[in-house]
């Protein structure tokens, strides 16, 4: 099951940080060759999210793992000699890797890529934790776990009407105490994928403040 | 809002549920995460109702007053139905079983008549 999930997970993250790189041109630079390209990438993605389905769910968990690798590798491909083709004149291997890298390090520079930066910070700031408690920098799953649940317990706060904010934070830290690992953060998924119809209710509800 | 608390919350399936739950020991307290397993329902269904019947006057919820640091885990927010709020509730599920007994019962499937 954790070998399937780091499977889609990894063909995710190739495949949009792909088509990060593809996006990271100057709007004024763009060439029908990106866009052509860009149409290209955004089909390949398609079938590569089709086939990590298929691969995941028919397949099974390992050779899911090595179709995802071959299908994020060619995808990472396309890109890559994409974006050499309209940026690169004669474009040997070197160039491409070059072309790809330099892209990349662009895009990761750039204020559009917060969420890639909010993922490279959040790994530093608890490397340097886990060094700081005598741990050593190898971090643990549910610390990730917990990260990603207070990201998503907090966004799903402030969906809540104001007054509302505080008690709901609060019932809702207690159900941390009952859950943990994969189960724990699907709760925190649910939460904050029915954040907006809890709202309406809390809204219809009216419930007085002073009973907060 | 006066209209909906003179007639009261509505009724819906996990709403019955919760009020049957509650109904099985009227004078006990729970909160919300005993709730939502007892019920079988996720949190995004059981809070509203629970925050639905409060708003009715059927339930009444405090924080719990020990202290979280000797109890080693957040305090919470514990629900328990009011006098006005059982007997509503009993009425509620009664009307509402009526109601389904009222419904005429689903034809048998023939098999092989498709």
């Amino acid at each position: 099951m954790i070998s399937r999930a780091v499977a889609v997970f990894a063909g995710v993250v190739l495949t949009v940080a792909s088509a990060d790189v593809l996006t990271s041109r100057p709007i004024a630079d763009v060439t029908i060759a990106d866009v052509a390209v860009a149409v290209g990438g955004a089909a390949v993605t398609v079938v590569v999210v089709l086939a990590a389905v298929f691969a995941v769910f028919a397949v099974g968990g390992a050779a899911a793992a090595v179709i995802l690798g071959g299908a994020a590798a060619a995808v990472m491909a396309v890109v890559a000699v994409g974006r050499a083709a309209s940026s690169v004149d004669g474009g040997d291997l070197l160039r491409v890797v070059r072309a790809f890298v330099a892209g990349s390090r662009d895009r990761l520079k750039s204020c559009f890529s917060s969420g890639i930066r909010w993922l490279r910070d959040s790994f530093r700031r608890r490397s340097r934790a886990a060094v700081a408690s005598g741990r050593g920098h190898r971090l643990r799953i549910h610390e990730t776990v917990d990260y990603l649940v207070d990201y998503l317990v907090e966004r799903a706060v402030r969906r809540l009407p104001e007054g509302a904010r505080d008690r709901f934070a609060e019932e809702w830290l207690d159900h941390r105490s009952h859950l943990q690992g994969w189960r724990l953060l699907w709760w925190a998924l649910c939460v904050r994928a029915t954040a907006a119809l809890t709202a309406s209710e809390l809204e219809h509800a009216r419930l007085p403040r002073a009973e907060l | 809002m006066g209209k909906r608390r003179a007639s009261g919350p509505r009724i819906t399936l996990p709403t019955a549920m919760v009020l049957r739950l509650l109904l099985e020991d009227p004078t006990a307290e729970y909160y919300g995460f005993a709730v939502a397993e007892a019920v079988g329902f996720p949190s995004g269904t059981i809070y509203p109702i629970l925050a639905r019947l409060e708003a009715a006057g059927w339930l009444s919820s405090y924080w719990e007053t020990d202290d979280p640091a000797r109890l080693e885990r957040p305090r919470r927010r514990m629900y328990r139905l009011t006098g006005h709020g059982a007997t509503s509730a009993r009425a509620a599920l009664t009307a509402t079983q009526r109601l389904l007994g009222t419904l005429p019962t689903a034809p048998q499937a023939q098999p092989g008549t498709a």
